[in-house]
């Protein structure tokens, strides 16, 4: 009898120790600290867009109007065929889905996806612009991705967009003089059609350029994350809220757990965009049909370099510019390193890495699992030895950042 | 990422006394310096801090070359920014820009400081 009684105050003292586990200050059992992490990782400590210093136009509403009607023109191409959302295309969180872009010719990288850009002080995968007018601007030049010249563009706003343009931005300048494709990055006649110019005629058709950018970027930084299945649990976690809504599975758990422990990949995929804007050489390895990428070594180059930075004549930035001035700008460690990309909706966002050379979820894990040898530069990634079925946790959770790609309202402060 | 910065390759974790803004000694015994940070160091932003320079007396030294370096040890990389003294904003205080952690964990922060008594480094730990 007495037996018996003793077995039932155990039982008891285990049931209540079990339900203590689950019910009190331990959901799920994420430590204090743990918890604090997963705080990091959510949509709520996001903060407000940042403003754009560099673009005085950034949150005018007229200006991301014609932004947005810019950016799905396809007069923006010497084809007539190309815009910035043939490739940036809206219902696949701004990107195309394939290893390697394609407007008029094809590219030797990968479309990289807009929600969240305007917190990234880099833009590319070797930051060679440090803001998003500039970041605009490139792809309009590149001779395979849009394949025209700013002289191009500026006659087009003259004949399709003046009301609209010269309402935000004043008077358009006489172009009379200005060549219908004339530009620094063209072919040979275009360079020498630019260079035949006036500086004048150069510069305002420059300033022109940079408000087509400052347009489509205003347009685009307004393109964000929603809240995930990851920021709803996070939520739940930190409020005690047990419903169904806000659970994750098991496997998700021990996915989620070893992200922020074993698996290392808060070294560089921190913050509530899970990206650290840095530049990290990953061991990505090398295509063959491709030309030699040194990523952020050159990147830095060309960032400095660019016409349409911080520091440049068509910036509002007035010289306060500490992201050029504090950067690391060269070293062997620069060797194909890319730029951290945010893993928010990562897992509808096949192929991976900078020219697409991995194709799947699981395959990039297995990559990092193993931790190859860089083909040049040195990988900062080490092994990780984890199992099949952990690696699965990881893909598993992954999936729990699929976020909807919404535009809000600005609220810069 | 970039090695790390003056400081040893081999660099172990220093027991919790050694972590914190100071003040400390620099490695030959020639200086002595204190960080002050407006706000408490945080991961991802671009932050400022105010380095306070004496020699080993405690008087205050003026005009100081400084240098700024460090890193992770722990994960072999330096720092991902390359921050600066930019300006003298009192006695013996140094504006220090440009610094970010650009994830948790044990960073160094090293200071090459030049001044009267010669040239001589300073570290502090800090675990964000």
């Amino acid at each position: 009898m007495m037996k018996l009684f003793y077995l039932v105050i155990i039982a008891a003292v285990v049931l209540v120790a079990a339900c203590a586990a689950t019910t009190g200050n331990e959901p799920d059992g994420w430590s204090a600290k743990e918890i604090e992490t997963l705080k990091s990782l959510s949509l709520s400590s996001l903060g407000p867009l940042p403003g754009d210093p560099s673009n005085r136009y950034a949150d005018d509403t007229a200006a991301a109007s014609l932004g947005r009607r810019l950016f799905f023109d396809t007069r923006m191409s010497s084809t007539g065929l190309v815009s910035c959302g043939s490739c940036h295309l809206p219902d696949r969180d701004f990107q195309d889905g394939v290893a390697l872009a394609k407007g008029v010719g094809t590219t030797n990288r990968r479309t990289m996806p807009i929600a969240g850009t305007a917190y990234s002080p880099w833009l590319f995968w070797d930051g060679r612009k440090d803001n998003l007018w500039s970041q605009a601007l490139g792809p309009l030049e590149s001779a395979v991705e849009h394949g025209g010249t700013r002289a191009q563009y500026v006659h087009l706003i003259a004949e399709q967009y003046s009301t609209e343009y010269a309402s935000i931005f004043g008077a358009l300048p006489d172009l009379a003089s200005v060549p219908r494709k004339a530009g620094p990055m063209g072919n040979a006649t275009e360079k020498n059609n630019w260079l035949a110019l006036g500086e004048t005629d150069r510069d305002n058709v420059n300033r022109v350029f940079a408000n087509i950018g400052k347009s489509i970027a205003a347009f685009e930084r307004r393109i964000q994350f929603g809240p995930s299945r990851f920021d709803r649990y996070v939520d739940g976690v930190i409020s005690g809220d047990a419903t169904a809504s806000v659970r994750f599975t098991t496997q998700e758990q021990k996915g989620l757990r070893l992200f922020i422990g074993r698996a290392s990949c808060l070294q560089c995929h921190n913050g509530p965009l899970f990206t650290d804007n840095s530049f990290h050489n990953t061991g990505v390895p090398a295509r063959a049909d491709l030309p030699v990428d040194n990523g952020r070594l050159d990147g830095a180059l060309a960032v400095i370099a660019d016409e349409f930075n911080c520091r440049g004549r068509y910036s509002d930035a007035n010289g306060d510019c500490a992201e050029l001035e504090f950067m690391v700008a060269h070293g062997e460690h620069l060797t194909r390193a890319y730029k951290t990309p945010s893993l928010r909706g990562v897992a509808d966002r096949a192929p991976f890495m900078h020219a697409g050379q991995i194709a799947s979820l699981r395959d990039v894990l297995v990559h990092y699992n193993n931790a190859p040898a860089a083909p040049a530069g040195h990988s900062e990634i080490k092994r990780l030895n984890l199992t099949n079925d952990e690696l699965a946790s990881i893909e598993a959770f992954l999936k729990t950042l699929n976020s909807p790609v919404i535009t809000s309202p600005n609220t810069s402060n | 990422m970039a090695p790390t910065t003056m400081i040893p390759d081999s660099l172990e974790k220093p027991a919790a006394e050694e972590f914190g803004a100071g003040p400390r000694l620099s490695a030959k015994g020639l200086y002595r310096a204190k960080i002050d940070l407006p706000k408490p160091l945080v991961t991802g932003a671009m932050q400022r801090l105010t380095l306070n320079v004496t020699d080993s007396d405690g008087h205050e030294l003026d005009s100081i070359a400084i240098a700024v370096g460090g890193g992770m040890p722990d994960h072999g990389h330096g720092l991902p920014t390359t921050p600066k003294a930019t300006r003298q904003t009192a006695r013996g205080a140094y504006q220090i820009d440009g610094v970010r952690f650009n994830m948790g964990g044990w960073w160094v922060l090293a200071f090459a400081l030049d001044g009267p008594a010669g040239a001589d480094t300073v570290t502090f730990n800090f675990d964000l």
